[in-house]
């Protein structure tokens, strides 16, 4: 009885395996037919983008007064939707790497073609690569018809989108643009940060209230990119608030605090590090003897040479040991490093220093 | 019958489907999973302008770090193509890792290096470094050369990080060519992460066989040119396009290539850097990391980005491809074992309970599963078992999904980011996806299998190392210290062993239950799972127990010959436990120690003719033994971390052995097939074992059973002779019979496995005997009668002669006791004796009974000449003689005039394997019958099951009916007696109650008869020859012995039972059964005979009473096979010597 009925489970398998076995080898000719023509259209985008190239190159080259005669290929596929498509790419990402003049071809190349159509379409979309993307493509060309809608992106649930607005304001607005800090409440990457100090040229003078106010925000991340933009733009009045950000409870903050802080240096700095040092975590007090070291002050000398000599830990020994060379005490740690009073591990922590040969 | 082997077949196939399925299922949603990310990879990034960070001074510092061990040749190129990557805060770190060529000089030379001081600030353990070399020139101020003594290629990554000094590291194989921004795109994802921490983060590395590179960077991308280099292409674009893509969307990644990857220093450090123990330091630092986030319940990421970054060389030679690949299996398996304890862990959520998990079942098994396939294979195709359009179609479909799979590779990385962009390349990656399967595949699961193998040689060795470190310190040790060692040492290994065995050991009763689930359509299932794990378990457990302590004792002489005598001892008992259920399914009888008492010949008949000894059996068997041995010889190399397993394993059965526990195995409620089907087979056999061995040994029984009163049968003359008794049968059938002139003839057929159930209508199965049932009628008939035993031996010596067992029953001892029976003490009388069988004589030893009975015509298979049919041959063997043709010689042999005689005949037909000769023609009556208003509808369902066995009966039935009709045209017919029972029950019919074994029909028909009559009181078999020779004392004068040892009182007519007490023989090793009055005692229950059935019963009195009954029977019993002897010779001597 059991080897009948394992037996038509059997002959049931292979009808079963066989019916899998043709739809496998069905999806294979599919896959096969997608592949070759997914090949066939990279290698057509390929040849449009060498023609979108030269077309880009030669309008920047001889400019508008010395238009060439348009190429038949170019006439023929302006209208084509994904070769528009492409050409909008392949302006936007040109736009980003010229200036000037240049700049200015491409944008009268986006306005001949009429692109702002495509770019409009792509704000549209419900894709949020695409609406990235069309944001990207209004902020290169400027179309500040579009402002309205790519603010209210500043809210979208998409990283790629609200991080995309974000830089858009930045960019059509300037510091203003920036005032979507106020409300923020999800986390500026490091890589966001950069993008938007990158694209800040400047700063009005009235700017202080605002960026007092992220300095005291709950959005760790806001924190740190304000210190990274009063960095960058030197804001030396906001000196006192920067300070008390040394006791902040973010690490994090604390460290840019003391890189702000450097910049900022004035007379009272290295008094208000002295005085910070001991309270603080291992790697903000690397980077507290960091930004000593360019203090050019010789009166740290034996606080220095406390550190190197009595302080537990090995980075900020070495660190320690920098700071006195930077200062000029070379001929001073040469002397240590051959000195029998100190450690041997002192000795190969300046020589190090030192960069002795051997 | 169930072919065995056409079973293991079944399942190992579908074991086998269901492996493959799992892999299909996951294989296709890596498939699309990896589709989705490199898609939203590609999305995300196609207008990122890494001109931000290219140069920026703030951007986090990467310190590359690349050993090199003896690449002289091309070092230079490598490093100079490295410090043309794009990344202003970049440190490049090259570990010289003690090269034997001149590397270090050809850097000095062109990097115009010179040693300097440095601090090693890095606090990871690693091989001395020799000195530290920076550039005077500033142009390579990102440079840093370490000269460090070989440690190889995890020590010098591990100097490498101890001398960084970046936020994020990024290791690599010097000898890869990175792409110009590929720590550009590295570090965008390090430099993106928002809630999570990024703690590794890989590329996609490409081939760079035979694509053309200037000044360290490719210009041209090619395919390889040879097969082994393309196949290598296209299995990289599947790994890192797809597998790790997937894995890293569903946050599952576990494996960062160490020819590129970058990592979060910090927790680098953290987790103490690279560990150098391991050939896969690459996968086992993801882990490690994975771990320590885990277990410091931060929120965490692995990523891998679809971008090809770094392009190196592949092996395109076999043997360095086999390196490889074998280096790599060694280092999974590094990884899982190392870490094990994650493993299903819900604890280390994704990384334990499907990153780990997937590791070890697919990329670990995955090659030890395909080879193990191509052996099965193999072993299917040596016995002829392929279903070979079965195998066709699975083979097509798997090599065609495995195409599917490569090809959608192509696609998922074209649609990605195209790297091999002519038209011919694609081209050339589509066929190799065809045909590298046929000869790149079977490659890499070779090396896999190897290298598995060989991860085991480098334990084992490593395991010697650390047995002498252990005697070293043990030297030192104290006596007392030395003890406890070597038990918890032992106890270690022992907890793993026991634990490893009792996994193979309840798969097996799991496989025992599957099968009887297959085999018998009305089984209570539950009932039989339930008890058979109970009793299993409880007998595993006591087996624990004394091989722990064999194990012990064998391990104070050395612990390989303990490791030996457990491999071997395991495999045997795994063995005998599929052996003996697979006895139990074909025969329903469990078997004991009956199993000695058959000379190897009867066993290799028994077993020939049942169609289970044949070569795929055996080499099951063999595959089984090894399947069990080296498993636990793997496990045998490793130990628990503690001995409390191993201690409990050996405790736990010892007090098993003490509490009563088979008051918590198999219940009542269930019949006795169903009892007997949940009983530990292996249990059984043995406990039957050491009974027979006790029984043997009267001394030990005597020892054993102190209690048991030598109650002295009043009859009894002698303690030297326990059953002799005087003689005082009364004459019960002579009332029945006309008185002949002649002295009767008398005739006793003996039929085979003629049971109750079904050749009566009162049993279960309804009768199969339409003639026996018509003559029952005109004859004396006993429907409650009693074989001696459940198999064959008992009957001939009971029938002939009231004997009682010995130890294994009369037959098997060895020189036939002196003794009267019907045979002898007839012949004595004048009458002409005969025995009539269609096997071998020589079978449970008959010959040796009839030669001492000296029986005129001993006939058996030898003597049928070609005028007789056989029965038909199964696997080349044939039992003997159809029923027809032994009732037919015996009526050629038994001349007309020679009388009086006595005759005997056993029949054998209806025996396993149930085979016929006209079995069509039978079927046709069995089908008849069945239709017929003579069965019952519950008796239907019996039948139509045991079909097979029942047309045999029905055989039986009209073979005996030609015989009367012959006979009756005798003359010597009308003075004749017919005496027609059966030897036992057949085992393969399942038995309603215990009795039903034993319950077979008893029927004297005679054309002397006076009347006929039905009685319904139990007689057993032991009854026939006291009350034979008591009609023919009284009736006929026939001298009688007056004093004799046998158990019957002679056939009653009436009810009442008082006064009978026998014993019943199961097999050919237990005497389980008792008989006494309307009792029925077995194995401590005590059952009530009614007219059609038993009851079990309580009533300690009476159990008390028969049980003491049964233990003097058992005590007079033994005192008879140890002398031998029933009757004194002198007695034997003057009956025979006497002149009639």
């Amino acid at each position: 009885m059991g080897t009948v009925h394992l037996s038509i489970l059997i002959h049931d398998l292979v009808l079963i395996f066989l019916t899998v076995l043709v739809l496998i080898l069905i999806m294979m000719g599919a896959v096969l037919f997608y592949g070759f023509y997914q090949y066939k259209s990279l290698k057509n985008k390929r040849d449009w983008e060498s023609v979108i190239d030269s077309r880009v190159s030669n309008a920047i080259v001889f400019s508008e007064e010395k238009e060439v005669q348009e190429s038949e290929f170019f006439h023929s596929h302006s209208q084509e939707g994904s070769f528009r498509n492409l050409l909008l790419e392949k302006l936007v990402s040109s736009k980003k790497k010229f200036s000037g003049v240049a700049q200015d071809e491409i944008q009268r190349l986006f306005v001949n073609y009429e692109l702002n159509k495509e770019a409009v379409q792509n704000l549209n979309s419900t894709k949020p690569y695409i609406i990235a993307g069309g944001i990207q493509e209004v902020t290169a060309m400027k179309m500040t018809d579009s402002l309205p809608q790519v603010e209210k992106y500043l809210k979208h649930p998409a990283a790629q989108v609200y991080n995309e607005a974000q830089y858009a304001m930045v960019v059509f607005k300037g510091f203003s643009g920036l005032a979507f800090l106020n409300t923020l409440d999800t986390v500026l990457s490091d890589w966001q940060q950069l993008r938007l100090l990158g694209s800040l040229q400047m700063i009005p003078n009235d700017t202080d209230l605002s960026v007092e106010l992220w300095l005291k925000s709950s959005n760790l991340s806001v924190v740190i990119f304000t210190l990274k933009l009063i960095q960058k733009f030197q804001m030396l009045a906001l000196y006192d608030q920067v300070k008390g950000l040394l006791y902040h409870a973010s690490e994090k903050v604390r460290l840019n605090a003391v890189l702000t802080l450097q910049v900022l240096e004035n007379d009272r700095t290295k008094d208000d590090f002295m005085e910070a040092y001991p309270l603080q975590p291992v790697k903000v007090q690397l980077a507290i003897l960091r930004a000593m070291k360019y203090s050019n002050d010789k009166r740290y000398y034996d606080f220095f040479m406390t550190q190197l000599n009595n302080q537990p830990i090995v980075a900020l020994k070495i660190e320690a040991a920098q700071a006195l060379l930077a200062l000029g005490f070379s001929e001073s740690l040469k002397e240590t490093a051959h000195s029998k009073a100190v450690s041997e591990q002192i000795r190969e922590i300046v020589k190090h220093v030192l960069q002795q040969k051997i | 019958m169930i072919d065995f082997a056409h079973t293991v077949y079944i399942i190992v196939i579908w074991l086998f489907l269901i492996y493959s399925a799992a892999v299909f299922l996951v294989y296709s949603w890596i498939g699309i999973y990896a589709f989705g990310a490199v898609r939203r990879y590609k999305n995300e990034n196609t207008f990122t302008d890494y001109g931000i960070i290219a140069s920026n001074p703030n951007a986090p510092t990467f310190s590359l770090i690349a050993p090199a061990y003896n690449e002289g040749l091309t070092i230079v190129d490598n490093v100079r193509s490295l410090l043309s990557l794009y990344y202003h805060n970049l440190e490049i770190i090259i570990v010289n890792d003690g090269s034997k060529d001149d590397s270090i000089t050809k850097l000095i030379a062109a990097y115009d290096l010179e040693r300097v001081s440095f601090f090693v600030q890095g606090t990871i353990e690693t091989k001395p470094v020799k000195g530290i070399y920076k550039s005077k020139n500033p142009a390579f101020k990102k440079l840093l050369v370490v000269d460090k003594e070989n440690g190889g290629k995890a020590d010098a990554l591990n100097v490498g990080i101890n001398v960084s000094s970046g936020e994020y590291m990024v290791c690599i194989d010097v000898d890869c060519i990175l792409e110009q921004d590929a720590i550009l795109k590295l570090a965008k994802p390090f430099l993106e992460q928002t809630d999570k921490r990024l703690i590794a983060c890989g590329g996609v590395i490409r081939l760079a066989n035979n694509c053309k590179i200037e000044n360290g960077k490719v210009v041209s991308v090619n395919l390889p040119k040879s097969r082994l280099g393309r196949a290598q292409a296209l299995e990289y674009i599947r790994a890192f396009v797809l597998g790790r893509m997937a894995w890293s969307r569903a946050s599952g990644l576990i494996l960062i290539s160490g020819a590129f990857g970058a990592f979060d220093r910090e927790i680098v450090l953290k987790c103490g850097g690279y560990d150098t123990a391991t050939v896969g330091e690459d996968m086992e630092l993801v882990v490690r990391m994975r771990r320590f986030m885990e277990e410091a319940k931060e929120p965490y990421e692995v990523v891998n980005i679809p971008e090809p970054l770094c392009w190196t060389e592949v092996p395109e030679s076999k043997d360095i491809l086999s390196r490889q690949r074998n280096r790599w299996m060694r280092g999974t398996m590094e990884t899982l074992w190392k870490h094990r304890k994650l493993m299903f862990n819900p604890k280390y959520g994704k990384l334990g309970m499907v990153s780990l998990p997937y590791w070890f079942l697919f990329e670990f098994l995955g090659p030890l599963v395909e080879f193990s396939g191509y052996v099965v294979f193999l072993i299917f195709l040596l016995l002829g078992i392929v279903n070979w359009p079965f195998f066709f179609v699975l083979f097509a479909l798997v090599i065609s999904t495995g195409i599917l799979y490569s090809v959608y590779a192509v696609l998922v990385d074209l649609v990605g980011r195209q790297v091999y962009t002519k038209r011919k390349d694609f081209l050339t990656l589509i066929a190799t996806a065809v045909a590298e399967p046929f000869y790149f595949h079977p490659l890499t699961v070779k090396a896999g299998v190897s290298g598995f193998i060989d991860y085991f040689k480098k334990s084992h060795s490593w395991g010697e190392m650390t047995r002498q470190g252990f005697s070293q310190s043990a030297k030192q040790l104290s006596p007392k210290q030395k003890i406890t060692m070597f038990f918890t040492a032992g106890l270690k290994k022992w907890g793993l062993i026991a634990a490893a065995f009792s996994v193979m050991y309840l798969i097996s009763v799991f496989v025992e239950w599957i099968w009887y689930k297959n085999s018998f359509n009305d089984m209570d299932t539950v009932f039989v799972i339930k008890y058979l794990f109970i009793s299993n378990t409880i007998f595993l457990f006591k087996l624990l127990s004394v091989l722990g302590v064999l194990y012990f004792i064998l391990r104070l002489l050395k612990e390989k010959i303990a490791n030996f005598f457990i491999i071997v001892a395991a495999a045997l008992i795994i063995v005998s436990q599929y052996g003996l259920f697979l006895y139990f399914a074909e025969t329903k009888n469990i078997l004991g120690a009956d199993l000695f008492y058959y000379s190897s010949a009867e066993i290799h008949q028994i077993l020939r003719s049942s169609g289970m000894l044949n070569v795929k059996n055996v080499a099951l068997l063999l595959l089984l033994a090894a399947a069990t041995a080296i498993p636990l010889f793997m496990v045998t190399k490793y130990s628990f971390k503690s001995w409390y397993a191993g201690a409990v394993f050996i405790i736990i059965g010892f007090i098993l052995m003490v509490i009563p526990v088979h008051k918590f195995q198999v219940g009542f409620i269930s019949n006795e097939f169903q009892q007997n089907a949940a009983k530990s087979k292996l249990s059984y056999f043995i406990g039957s074992y050491s009974e027979n061995y006790i029984s043997g040994h009267p001394e030990l029984f005597q020892w054993l059973y102190p209690n048991v009163e030598a109650a002295i049968d009043s009859n009894n003359f002698d303690d030297k002779y326990p059953f002799l008794k005087e003689e005082d049968t009364a004459d019960f059938l002579g009332s029945y019979f006309n008185k002949s002139d002649e002295i009767p003839n008398i005739v006793v057929v003996i039929v085979e496995g003629l049971g109750h159930a079904y050749s009566s209508p009162n049993g279960y199965v309804g009768s199969f005997t339409p003639f026996i049932d018509s003559l029952s009628g005109k004859s004396l008939y006993w429907d409650f009668n009693l074989s001696s035993s459940g198999r064959t031996f008992g009957a001939l010596p009971t029938i002939a002669g009231s004997l009682p067992f010995g130890k294994s029953g009369f037959l098997e001892i060895e020189e036939t006791p002196q003794h009267y029976n019907l045979f002898n003490v007839l012949k004595y009388n004048g009458f002409e004796t005969g025995f009539f069988y269609g096997g071998n004589i020589s079978f449970d030893r008959m010959d040796k009974f009839l030669e001492y009975s000296k029986v005129d015509h001993i006939t058996d298979q030898a003597s049928f000449g070609d005028k007789y049919q056989k029965l038909p041959q199964s696997n080349g063997e044939s039992w003997g003689y159809e029923d027809q043709a032994v009732f037919t010689k015996m009526l050629d042999v038994q001349k007309e005039g020679n009388e009086p005689y006595f005759n005997m005949i056993l029949t054998l037909s209806t025996h396993n394997p149930f085979l016929i000769n006209n079995t069509a023609y039978y079927e046709n009556r069995f089908d008849e019958q069945v239709k017929s208003n003579r069965i019952t509808n519950s008796q239907k369902n019996w039948a139509l099951q045991y079909k097979k066995q029942l047309v045999t009966v029905m055989n039986l039935d009209h073979a005996l009916e030609k015989f009367f009709n012959t006979y009756k045209k005798r003359s010597d017919f009308a003075n004749t007696i017919f005496i027609i029972t059966g030897d036992h029950s057949m085992p393969e019919i399942p038995l309603q109650e215990k009795i039903d074994r034993y319950r077979v029909p008893l029927i004297i028909y005679s054309p002397l008869l006076k009347q006929s009559q039905r009685f319904t009181n139990i007689v057993s078999h032991f009854d026939i020859a006291p009350s034979l020779l008591a009609y023919y004392r009284t009736n006929y004068n026939l001298k009688t012995p007056a004093k004799v040892a046998w158990f019957g009182n002679g056939l009653k007519g009436t009810v009442e039972m008082t006064g009978k007490r026998f014993p019943l023989m199961q097999s050919k090793d237990q005497i389980a059964d008792f008989i006494s009055g309307s009792y029925h005692l077995n194995q401590n229950n005590l059952y009530a005979l009614k007219t059609n059935n038993e009851e079990l019963i309580e009533n300690e009195v009476t159990k008390n009473k028969i049980t003491k009954q049964f233990n003097n029977f058992k005590q007079k019993n033994n005192t008879f096979y140890s002398s031998q002897k029933l009757i004194p010779d002198s007695l034997i001597v003057e009956f025979f010597s006497n002149n009639k």
